[in-house]
């Protein structure tokens, strides 16, 4: 694990600011995004779309570089977390190799870049991982042989392999059905439980974002910029009826009025 | 008793197809015999000299094999190259370009001119005839990486090698087949049109029809033309064979069970 006593943050970004080159104009994703993300929390991303909440998603992952501010993963740039492999990333598509089987897609991360893992033991065996997301009985299937759900099951279990100390996640579930999509979100509960590993997570869906989070930030824009950061303190581990109660309600109410903020924002804008 | 009728219906529709093409060929044969050969006599030309052709194939083979390796090589290098450094892309596609529209059939005689009537023009002819296809379908195998895939092996910090040969490397595969399928009838073009050109006193089936034309041995030509296309059957089935056994994931069983 990266980092010590002294960066308690996991993810720190201060006043960063991202334009993209549309048909020759500049236009604006992301402007003056200041965001804390503390070790071991579940923080998610919520806002209309094209708000710049994947634009961030991407500033963190190393995949984006930011034109101005201060990016910090565990103390260090987006980059060099990654050269360390301290980062795990799930796209919107599995994004699974086709050629290779289920066990072998979940191997890949441990077989690029060793020589940043060097040392460094796995606490679980892909295999373990494929087993606690029910994927144990087609280990060698391959991965047009799998439903979307299952598919995107193997590209969570690639993400948990080498233990990243920070999951970057893009709407993973965005494609799924409701059922699957709740199925996928327990079982991401479940092996977050064990690991506590920081997670960034972007979604459409309120209650996912509830369910999941230890806190929910609000973004408005474009350009993007943070609406409200709105903590979860749902207790742990969250059962399956947990949208049922007072709490949660007051919680999805408070985040669907600062989305409806969100919105107006724009509008007043265009 | 279903599956006996429908295996049937595959290989029925084809089969007479085929025997009404040699019907329709006798027939042309019998009309006029002082250009076409009958079917029997064709076949008895081959059953009576299997050594001469049999020979003379393995010379066309060499020249397709050869060429074709070859081209592959270079093709598939630049293609690499080319997928890296955009400015070697810039530079070489044109040129790639005026090669592929430069008609085969024009510069060969000036390859025997350099090189004399051995192996080498007819190597070059059927490398080059090839070389386009392989170059473009390489290519385009080489770039047709799903970018969120792309995506993971950044945050991974993955070189360009691992890239390269975790997910370029297979990922081209398909594209390669479906290349081969294309160029190895190509080649074998590609090897005959040499012969033609650079015949002399070499062999190989192409300058057999060459050689038969200058003393009217009618049957000869057309058992030539008849390996030929045995050749091109033999070498599509090979590259689908292949395929079969190295692209098993493409095949998959379609969606198994439900999800959760």
């Amino acid at each position: 694990m990266p980092g010590t006593a002294s960066d308690p943050d996991a993810v720190v970004l201060r006043d960063v600011s991202k334009s993209f080159q549309t048909r020759g104009e500049p236009v604006c994703a992301l402007a003056g995004v200041d965001l804390t993300v503390g070790r071991g929390k579940f923080v998610t991303l919520i806002g209309p779309s094209g708000c710049g909440k994947s634009t961030l998603l991407r500033v963190v992952a190393g995949l984006v570089e930011a034109d101005a501010g201060e990016v910090s993963i565990f103390g260090e740039s987006a980059r060099r977390a990654c050269a360390q492999k301290h980062v795990g990333f799930v796209p919107q598509t599995p994004a699974l190799l086709p050629w290779r089987t289920v066990l072998d897609n979940v191997r890949l991360p441990l077989q690029v870049n060793r020589l940043a893992s060097a040392g460094r033991v796995p606490s679980r065996r892909p295999a373990e991982i494929l087993e606690a997301v029910g994927l144990g009985g087609v280990l060698d299937r391959h991965p047009n042989e799998l439903s979307g759900g299952m598919q995107q099951r193997v590209a969570i279990a690639r993400a948990f392999a080498f233990d990243p100390a920070i999951l970057v996640m893009d709407e993973p579930f965005s494609s799924l059905d409701e059922m699957t999509r709740e199925v996928l979100r327990s079982e991401l509960l479940g092996l977050w439980q064990d690991r506590r590993t920081t997670v960034l997570f972007v979604t459409h869906s309120v209650a996912e974002a509830i369910v999941l989070s230890d806190a929910v930030v609000v973004l408005s824009g474009p350009p993007g910029r943070i609406q409200a950061v709105v903590p979860v303190d749902l207790p742990r581990p969250r059962r399956d009826l947990v949208e049922l109660t007072e709490d949660y309600h007051a919680l999805e109410r408070r985040i669907r009025l600062e989305l409806r903020g969100a919105w107006s924002d724009r509008d007043a804008k265009t | 008793m279903t599956s006996h009728r429908s295996h049937l219906g595959a290989w029925l529709p084809p089969v007479v197809a085929f025997a009404v093409l040699a019907g329709l060929w006798q027939l042309l044969a019998q009309h006029n015999a002082d250009f076409i050969p009958s079917v029997p006599a064709t076949v008895a030309e081959l059953s009576d000299n299997p050594a001469l052709f049999w020979s003379n194939t393995l010379v066309t083979v060499r020249e397709v094999a050869v060429g074709l390796a070859a081209s592959f090589v270079v093709a598939f290098s630049l293609a690499v190259l080319m997928c890296h450094v955009r400015t070697i892309e810039r530079a070489l596609m044109p040129v790639a370009v005026v090669v592929n529209v430069t008609p085969v059939v024009s510069y060969a005689p000036v390859f025997v001119l350099l090189f004399g009537f051995g192996s080498t023009p007819r190597y070059l002819v059927t490398a080059i005839v090839v070389f386009f296809p392989l170059l473009v379908n390489s290519l385009a195998g080489l770039r047709s990486v799903d970018p969120e895939v792309l995506d993971v092996m950044r945050t991974l910090d993955a070189s360009r090698w691992e890239v390269l040969w975790r997910l370029r490397l297979p990922g081209s595969l398909p594209f390669l087949f479906a290349a081969g399928r294309v160029c190895l009838p190509l080649a074998v073009v590609g090897a005959v049109v040499a012969e033609f050109v650079a015949s002399g006193s070499s062999s190989g089936l192409g300058s057999m029809i060459f050689a038969a034309l200058e003393t009217n041995q009618k049957t000869v030509i057309y058992a030539a033309i008849v390996v030929l296309v045995a050749l091109g059957l033999v070498l599509t089935a090979l590259v689908a064979l292949l395929e079969r056994r190295l692209l098993t994931w493409r095949r998959g069983g379609g969606p198994a069970r439900p999800a959760a």
